[in-house]
């Protein structure tokens, strides 16, 4: 799953629920792409917890998340 | 404008959620004052149940919830670690109630040791709570720029929260039989440190933040953001000189003080009805009535002539304080419970989602209960013998909203245990 999903529009902490919902279906070697209106501290260490590598950089429209399973 | 809350930085959850859940209970307790002692509250703001009433909302209700959500946001928002003793600052949360109790006791009994017990208890509650927020809001450490108006605002805030307890306790110091104090200035002044001081720049700065967050409105404006809460500051320190002097010149920071709040008011609501997803959403309904009833409340004291000063306390405590913090925290002790069921429960387990912890239907519910409320406690304003429904209607919304809260976190509490 290369998508991009936006949840800049959504309400706290929908966003973060949406990620997580998406994580739990993502296939080996993909990876997910988030956008978001705020950067994602509290899932980060979630994600960390759980088997996740990722990567987040601010563009003018937001905070884009890209998130993999560890190899 | 990047909306950065940075939740790894957190207080146990139990911290905040001691002063959040506390709360709505002395909202239950200022409407059954008002609904026992009926027209005689309505009859002036110097009539001990009215001084009573008031007080518990002030320092039960507000401050309670605003010192527990500064505790989680200092850190969490401004990205100011906790300093000072912290340990300390929880304590806080029995003294303030505590002490809400004994002072309104003392309003309504008049004994002087009642006062001076209040007192004593007041001063140990907000040092506590001040021996951790004053050194942690003026750190080395540096707000995080993108939060950097928000961290000012709760400065300012805490600022006027420290000399509107000085008044205060001066007031009770003179109440329990100690030392002459010049009362009317002095009340004025502590008066006006507690809503314009230490309530509207906090609501104004934390809405800067909540309400993009949890109502997925756009951003404010960097700038109205940064530039609208000194001036509102100002005109607050101007109106209060004024008031010492005995200066009708006061009326000009008094009006320009209206414009201000008026100007953000309408700014924050612009935010809340550009869409039909923000108009629609819920908690919507609890800031829009806040920003009414904050312009309502700053012209009703600002415009020249004679306006009821219990109709301005009215319009402003029930109507734009309570309204904003009712609203606030439906978002907020909910998103504390599910953000840690989320970082503590082991990975596959199942997690509640958000919107299961409190239905939006009980938050709308709860609106609906609370707007009565504020309605007829205004019309008492004028038919005082809407006085014992309106405390009961105010008593019934405080009352959903504590059930309401304490359900999450009863049914969650192994969990949520340290």
């Amino acid at each position: 799953m290369n998508d991009l999903l936006d949840l800049r529009a959504l309400p706290a902490p929908e966003p973060m629920e949406r990620v997580l919902d998406a994580l739990d279906s993502l296939a080996d070697g993909a990876r997910l792409r988030v956008l978001l209106a705020r950067e994602p501290h509290p899932l980060y260490g979630i994600l960390a917890r759980t088997g996740y590598r990722w990567r987040s950089e601010w563009q003018d429209d937001g905070c884009l998340v890209t998130i993999a399973r560890n190899a | 404008m990047r909306r950065a809350v940075d939740t790894t930085r957190l207080p146990p959850p139990a911290a905040p959620l001691a002063f959040l859940l506390a709360a709505p209970w002395f909202g239950v307790a200022a409407g059954v004052v008002v609904a026992w002692h009926g027209a005689a509250v309505f009859a002036s703001r110097w009539s001990a149940p009215a001084l009573a009433a008031v007080h518990l909302v002030t320092l039960g209700f507000l401050t309670m919830t605003m010192a527990g959500s500064l505790l989680q946001m200092v850190p969490a928002v401004a990205g100011l670690p906790l300093r000072g003793t912290y340990r300390l600052a929880v304590w806080s949360c029995p003294l303030l109630g505590a002490g809400a109790a004994l002072l309104a006791a003392a309003f309504l009994s008049g004994h002087a040791l009642l006062f001076a017990l209040a007192g004593a208890v007041l001063l140990a509650a907000f040092g506590a709570l001040l021996a951790c927020l004053l050194p942690s809001l003026w750190q080395r450490t540096r707000a995080a720029a993108a939060t950097a108006h928000i961290a000012g605002g709760m400065r300012a805030a805490v600022a006027a929260l420290l000399a509107c307890v000085v008044a205060g306790l001066l007031l009770a110091g003179w109440l329990a039989g100690g030392p002459a104090v010049p009362v009317l200035p002095l009340v004025d002044t502590h008066a006006a440190l507690g809503l314009a001081g230490w309530v509207v720049p906090l609501v104004m700065a934390v809405s800067f933040q909540v309400i993009p967050m949890f109502q997925a409105t756009d951003p404010f404006p960097p700038l109205a953001a940064r530039a609208l809460v000194p001036p509102v500051l100002l005109a607050l320190a101007g109106w209060i000189a004024g008031r010492w002097l005995d200066a009708p010149w006061r009326a000009v920071p008094a009006l320009a003080g209206a414009a201000l709040v008026t100007g953000y008011a309408g700014l924050a609501a612009s935010l809340l009805l550009r869409r039909e997803r923000t108009r629609t959403a819920a908690g919507t309904p609890y800031w829009l009535l806040s920003l009414a009833a904050l312009a309502g409340a700053a012209w009703l004291f600002a415009w020249p002539g004679e306006v009821p000063d219990v109709l301005v306390g009215v319009c402003f405590l029930g109507g734009c304080a309570m309204s904003a913090v009712n609203g606030m925290l439906y978002r907020i002790v909910p998103f504390l419970v599910w953000h840690h069921l989320r970082a503590r429960l082991p990975p596959r387990a199942p997690v509640p989602k958000f919107a299961e912890l409190i239905a939006p239907s009980r938050l709308r519910a709860q609106c609906r209960w609370h707007a009565a409320a504020v309605a007829v406690l205004l019309g008492a304003c004028a038919l005082p013998s809407l006085a014992s429904v309106a405390g009961l209607l105010l008593a019934l919304a405080c009352l959903r909203l504590g059930l309401d809260l304490a359900a999450p976190v009863l049914r969650h509490r192994h969990s949520l245990a340290p």
